[in-house]
């Protein structure tokens, strides 16, 4: 082959001769790990002169990294921001959050406890009526403060006994008086629902109105007309405690209500109608409505005695018999009582005050 | 940098303000790091590795010199990229690149200091790649030799073989032209 002198290994491989590597890296190697750092810093280590190239190659080099100021591109700049909030923000955007959690919390609790206590009819009466109320909208059935007016329950308004309303017909189970309905005329607590009762207690209703009177009955033949039934007066409302200013002796919890607004006069008596033989007697004219009276001094959870319309409440029991059906088997009271009649207010024209 | 530590936790904690001034204060070493390594979009990578920076940052452990060293760490493994895809294309606007960039806008000042650079890359690229990362980590990014070692995946013996071999070869060098730097 003709190439294969020219491959020959001793002449292709040249001879090191003198140890060039050694000799460039005798300074080098001979200095110790500090004497190089400070080459490396750009001083002279030990006053060696051989190496001051050196030391100005490493003070071009640091000083290189002095000379430019890089900006924030864009993109790095908007993954800054979109990755995290700033750190000024950063505390209090935890700490809303943390209070954003312990709010929900508190007031799972508290929902908690309204709904236990609502459904252990604990609560206070405006805030069980107003617990039913809402349970009610979304299809829980709780009980309302009215139920607690029931047998065996001390802890609790003493059940309100019903008489029979004045100015109604004992024969007409209609609904008679803003809170028609709300009662079978028996003394019954039953509610329908949608009636101007089941308005939840905490808002203090006005008082009720005066209950038109009862229109002249035709007298049976010989006898004259039955005269008309005065109106009944306005009740005022309760103090605090167990009373709805609107309902007198409803048991409604209602101390810190705004006063009663004063009630509505009593519309007029109807003339008797025909039908009697006998000379009917006119109608007396119904009583002007009595505005609400203030609320007398009554404790707390025990209102003063409030007499229902029929003069049958008792001590601490209101009646609610106001605005209810009548009862059938009470007849109404005679004529010439209704200036005796116990529910009339005794300050009438000063408003009712909670 | 004394306030390099506690920027990194405000930082890891979501501060932009704080990772605004690491960036100030480790990006122009970074800079020049990958500057003398010769890589083309200097702003750009620097850019990149700070976005890295930010993205690991939840993942970082250590003091301020460790971090220093991590972001540098970074830095060399995207200049090795990106040498890696700089091998697949012409390298005719990378040295305009350079010299552009380290213009200062005094006209005498940037010609001395375009020579002086100019001089200073040829210099450099006399050294073999692991020579040259190794003395500009110890330089420019101010690394000591275990710090250099982990960044660059090396025992410290070979780094500090590499390290005085790559300054016999620079006084070498340096020696033959008679210039001083």
């Amino acid at each position: 082959m003709s190439h294969s002198g020219e491959f020959s290994g001793a002449s292709r491989i040249p001879g090191r001769g003198p140890d060039v590597r050694t000799e460039w890296m005798a300074p080098i190697t001979t200095l110790t790990d500090s004497e190089v750092d400070d080459l490396l810093a750009g001083t002279i280590p030990g006053g060696n002169d051989d190496l001051a190239p050196l030391a100005g190659l490493a003070t071009v080099l640091r000083g290189s990294a002095l000379e430019e100021q890089p900006s924030i591109g864009p993109e790095l700049r908007r993954q800054l921001h979109a990755a995290a909030p700033p750190s000024d923000l950063a505390p209090v955007h935890h700490l809303g959050r943390r209070a954003a959690v312990w709010t929900g919390a508190a007031a799972a609790a508290a929902l908690v406890v309204l709904g236990v206590g609502a459904q252990g009819d604990v609560l206070p009466a405006s805030v069980q009526d107003v617990v039913s109320s809402t349970a009610e909208r979304i299809g829980i059935d709780l009980p309302r403060s009215a139920d607690r007016d029931q047998p065996g329950r001390s802890d609790e308004a003493p059940p309100v006994e019903r008489g029979p309303v004045e100015g109604e017909d004992p024969t007409d189970h209609a609904p008679a008086g803003p809170a028609a309905g709300r009662g079978d005329g028996a003394g019954s607590q039953d509610r329908p629902s949608g009636g101007p009762a089941d308005r939840p207690a905490h808002s203090t209703p006005p008082a009720q109105p005066a209950t038109p009177a009862t229109p002249a009955q035709p007298g049976a033949p010989g006898q004259p007309a039955t005269p008309a039934t005065p109106a009944t007066p306005a009740q005022p409302g309760q103090p605090g405690g167990q009373s709805d200013p609107g309902h007198p002796g409803g048991g409604q919890p209602d101390g810190g209500g705004p006063a009663a607004e004063p009630a509505q006069p009593a519309e007029p008596a109807e003339p008797a109608q025909p039908g009697g033989s006998g000379p009917a007697v006119p109608a007396d004219p119904a009583e002007p409505a009595t505005p609400a009276r203030p609320p007398t001094s009554g404790k707390q959870g025990q209102p003063e005695t409030v007499p229902g319309p029929q003069g049958q409440g008792t001590p601490g029991q209101g009646s609610q018999s106001q605005g209810k059906p009548a009862d059938p088997g009470k007849p109404t009271p005679p004529p010439g009582l209704e200036g005796k009649l116990p529910g009339k207010p005794e300050n009438p024209g000063s408003p009712a005050r909670l | 940098m004394p306030g390099l530590a506690a920027d990194v936790i405000d930082a890891r904690d979501g501060s932009v303000q704080a990772f605004e001034r690491i960036f100030r204060a480790l990006a122009p070493a970074v800079a020049s790091y990958l500057r003398w390594h010769r890589v083309a979009d200097v702003d750009g990578m620097t850019n990149e590795v700070f976005a890295q920076v930010h993205r690991k940052l939840g993942s970082f452990s250590g003091d301020e010199q460790g971090f220093r060293s991590w972001v540098f760490t970074i830095a060399h493994h995207r200049m090795v990229d990106d040498r890696r895809r700089a091998a697949r294309r012409p390298l005719v606007a990378d040295l305009v690149a350079v010299e552009e960039s380290a213009a200062t806008g005094d006209a005498e000042e940037d010609a001395l200091g375009v020579l002086g650079h100019t001089r200073v890359r040829e210099l450099l690229e006399s050294l073999s790649p692991d020579q040259r990362a190794v003395l500009l980590l110890r330089i420019v990014a101010d690394l000591p030799i275990e710090d250099v070692a982990r960044a660059l995946d090396k025992a410290p013996g070979a780094v500090k073989a590499l390290q005085h071999r790559a300054l016999a070869a620079l006084r070498r060098q340096l020696e033959r032209e008679g210039h001083p730097v």
